[in-house]
């Protein structure tokens, strides 16, 4: 029998893999046995990466530390090399992540993908996956132990995570903690808060792929609210009510709001709802079960039957971008942010088109409100145990390189390949993708490192300040999610069913056909199903912690 | 007259005594009453065909004025969404990977299908009950996703065409539906052949295949279909994006792009317009299959009825 040949162990090996995965998710009774390395105390002795933002590009409108991104209003002209040689040594790296678009042709075919490899001196090899699909080709990626060198990890963490990254990936504490990132410039220049999603059993298991600590922003139809000669800034609810009416008029079938979570988060800031969870002396809140919650639903109730809502919006399947860019629905609210390419660019032929930013108030009007930050990242990048040590700082070298800062020339060369094949320069200096350049360019290496998000938006210098402006607005006024980082298995195997049928209650109710007293016991259900689970999880590594990190 | 006194409902059901009730002439109202029954039936099921092919070809402007939804007179005409699809050679390279793996893969499955469902069909073939049994309980339970991984890795099968055809080579279903029609065969063939000195293989190949035609036709356009479709396969065993088939390719279009919220998408990434590119997706994946299936249409109605009364 050859060792390729399928034989009883092999097979029990790899069952054992899948358990590693499969175990959370069959049985509750051994759902603590991760906590055992992953507690508060070792994860937070980690001493994180020190963070040196680059300095070699000044943006337009600087960043702040606090999360407001910097923005550029055109590309820079001058391209500085952020990465002084070629990271790799002409060996494969293989990688798998998900990708959004139609996949692009091999490296054979592909010159983008050629110079890329010859860039880095790098075989690159990538499994792509469409994102729909790419949670169970990660589940049996790891039950089969057919591990690529660089994998990313979806934000929604498997059951037993902990478990999983000690048994199959690398703990990078020694070459990224503290002043050690300084070998790889790039990853310093990855802000702090993205780094605390990273550490788990005591240790930096991967490379965040960081997005900006705004999260979303509340869209709005500009035009429309000019047509309509509304303020785009209705301050406090009864303002926001009066807009949303005026905005409506189902006769020419508009709306004001598509997707009924979209109101839901604009009221949940005006009402002060704590970020999913609210701290105070090391007890956790959750905030389905606040008093702003329920004042959340009332609002929602008096706004579904005033009718401005889509009469399709408890559909999640609802087509909500389309119904934006149509003018079906004014307030997009609660969107991602780099939603806004999108939009300006799915509405480059409709010159009525003006996109707008409408800021939260709160209930009274008086002043901002809170606003909840986003998680800070897409994903994080593991790296598979390696034997050879200098393999190791390669693959770490390698995702420096992919981390270039915006407007490097590697960055140039990562988002928009090579000049005259793959993208051509406009006189403002902006770069454009050829049709060669949208097919050939979209590997997903963008989710195996990532720069900081930057404002740009190609053609449009004006959006810069506009897109800035609202961050330095909302960003100062923001609260962060207490739990962020820390990992809870019952979130990881019982949360998604629990709060879905949580959500489905609270879509009954606002629509008269359950009670509001119905509340109460969804709340019952949905604490005694996932929400004490997460709570003691959580709590237990927040005193450890020694309060929020 | 006798007629005359009687009430008019009594007249007819005489009238209706002479013949059978379902040579008569139907009354207009009835005869109305169908048509517009089936012409409603009928454009349910062509104005949603048409509408996709319509939004295939509509511009974005077209598809704001609709209020974002479907188009059903494409004002705004373009090419863009199929020059999006069919540009760029992979979907060319996929439709070549497709097309190989539908045919091979049909032609193995029917071979190997027909086989099997022969040996179990024959009344006393050795070892035939238990592998019967096998093949009802593998239509009562699938096997798991992470199971058949592991088995595929195994076997060193990951990444390779053979990936996509060999764990769905043989149908169960389809063997049992095959065998049901070779039970109805005749008896007194095989016997003469037998006599003739025919072999089990000869009797396969020169009289019960070229009296299946109906079945093989009908499972062979089952099998093609599957392989034509299958996406799921190729996603988990296929590693290297130039190997995809058409219909894990046009997955990434139509599924990848309808619920992504902003915030996962990249630094300047920005989609093509969404609608129109699914609808040409969906034109290009249905082609073949109505390509195919009015050669085959004459067969099915037939091959379907042997399963559905005996199986």
């Amino acid at each position: 029998m050859t060792s390729s040949a399928f034989t009883r162990r092999t097979l029990i090996a790899g069952a054992g893999g899948a358990a590693l995965l499969g175990s959370g998710l069959l049985s509750g009774c051994n759902s603590q046995k991760s906590e055992d390395t992953n507690t508060g105390a070792v994860n937070s002795a980690v001493q994180l990466p020190t963070y040196i933002p680059y300095t070699g590009l000044k943006p337009d409108l600087p960043g702040t530390e606090q999360g407001v991104d910097p923005a550029f209003r055109t590309f820079p002209t001058d391209n500085p090399k952020a990465v002084p040689e070629a990271p790799g040594n002409g060996e494969t790296v293989t990688g798998m992540a998900n990708i959004y678009f139609a996949a692009p042709p091999g490296p054979g075919q592909n010159s983008y993908w050629a110079g890329l490899n010859k860039r880095m001196n790098i075989d690159l090899k990538l499994q792509m996956v469409g994102n729909a699909d790419y949670v169970q080709k990660y589940a049996t990626t790891i039950a089969g132990n057919e591990l690529p060198d660089l994998l990313q990890t979806p934000g929604n963490l498997a059951p037993n995570f902990p478990a999983l990254l000690e048994k199959r990936f690398t703990n990078l504490t020694e070459h990224l903690s503290g002043d050690a990132i300084k070998d790889y410039p790039n990853l310093a220049n990855v802000p702090t808060r993205t780094w605390k999603s990273t550490v788990f059993n005591g240790g930096i298991y991967g490379i965040p792929i960081p997005r900006g600590a705004i999260g979303s922003y509340h869209f709005i139809r500009q035009d429309l609210f000019e047509a309509a000669g509304l303020s785009p800034e209705p301050k406090g609810y009864d303002e926001l009510l009066e807009t949303s009416k005026a905005l409506t008029d189902p006769k020419k079938r508009r709306w004001a709001y598509g997707l009924y979570n979209q109101p839901r988060q604009l009221l949940g800031r005006m009402n002060g709802e704590p970020n999913t969870w609210r701290e105070s002396d090391g007890k956790l809140t959750h905030a389905y079960e606040t008093e702003e919650y329920k004042q959340t639903v009332t609002d929602m109730i008096a706004f579904w039957n005033a009718g401005v809502m889509h009469p399709d919006s408890f559909n999640t399947a609802q087509p909500f971008k389309a119904l934006f860019n149509a003018g079906t629905v004014a307030i997009n609210a609660a969107d991602g942010y780099p939603g806004w390419n999108q939009y300006i660019l799915d509405n480059e032929g409709n010159p009525d088109f003006k996109l707008g930013l409408m800021p939260a108030y709160t209930r009274d009007g008086s002043k901002l409100a809170e606003w909840t930050y986003g998680s800070g990242v897409y994903s994080i990048t593991t790296i598979t145990k390696q034997e050879d040590p200098e393999r190791l700082k390669m693959l770490l070298r390698v995702l420096n390189y992919l981390a270039a800062p915006f407007g490097t020339e590697e960055y140039l060369y990562r988002l928009y390949g090579e000049n005259g094949v793959d993208h051509t320069t406009t006189e403002a200096g902006d770069p454009v993708l050829t049709k060669t350049g949208q097919a050939n360019t979209v590997l997903p290496i963008r989710y195996l490192a990532d720069a900081p998000y930057t404002i740009y938006q190609p053609g449009r210098p004006q959006d810069a300040d506009t897109q800035h402006k609202y961050q330095s607005l909302e960003i100062p006024t923001g609260i962060a999610n207490p739990t962020l980082g820390l990992f809870s298995n019952t979130y990881a195997t019982k949360n998604a069913t629990a709060d879905t049928n949580f959500l489905n209650g609270t879509y009954e109710i606002v629509q008269g056909r359950k009670p509001f007293s119905d509340l109460d016991r969804l709340i019952d259900t949905w604490r005694k199903a996932a929400g004490d689970g997460m709570r003691a999880e959580y709590e237990e590594q927040l005193q450890q912690n020694g309060g929020t990190r | 007259m006798e007629d005359a006194t009687r009430p008019a409902g009594t007249r007819s059901r005489r009238n209706r005594g002479k013949r059978p009730v379902w040579m008569e002439k139907p009354h207009p109202l009835t005869q109305a009453t169908k048509a517009i029954v089936l012409a409603i039936s009928v454009l349910l099921v062509i104005i949603p065909f048409w509408s996709i092919v319509a939004t295939s070809f509509a511009d974005q402007q077209t598809i704001n004025a609709s209020a974002g939804g479907m188009v059903m007179w494409p004002t705004g005409f373009t090419l863009d969404a199929y020059s999006a699809v069919l540009g760029g050679g992979v979907v060319t390279r996929a439709v070549i990977i497709s097309v190989s793996i539908t045919v091979i893969g049909t032609i193995l499955s029917l071979a190997t299908t027909a086989g099997l469902a022969y040996w179990l069909s024959r009344p006393g073939a050795i070892g035939a009950k238990p592998v019967l049994m096998l093949l009802l309980g593998a239509v009562l339970f699938a096997p798991g996703i992470i199971p058949s991984y592991l088995v595929v890795k195994q076997l060193n099968l990951l990444d390779t065409f053979a990936s996509l055809i060999l764990p769905v080579l043989i149908n169960a279903f389809n063997v049992i539906v095959m065998r049901a029609f070779f039970q109805e065969l005749p008896q007194e063939l095989f016997e003469s052949a037998a006599i003739d000195g025919a072999s089990n293989a000869t009797i396969l190949v020169k009289i019960v295949l070229p009296l299946s035609k109906a079945v093989l036709a009908v499972i062979g356009l089952f099998y093609a279909v599957a392989y034509w479709n299958a996406f799921f396969n190729a996603m988990l065993y296929i590693q290297t994006t130039d190997k995809w088939p058409m219909a894990l390719v046009l997955r990434t279009y139509v599924v990848n792009q309808t619920t992504i919220g902003g915030d996962q998408v990249s630094a300047g990434e920005a989609l093509p317009p969404q609608l129109s590119l699914q609808m040409a997706t969906l034109v290009i994946a249905i082609v073949p299959i109505l390509i195919l299936y009015p050669f085959l249409q004459r067969h099915f109605a037939k091959g379907v009825m042997i399963g559905a009364v005996k199986g």
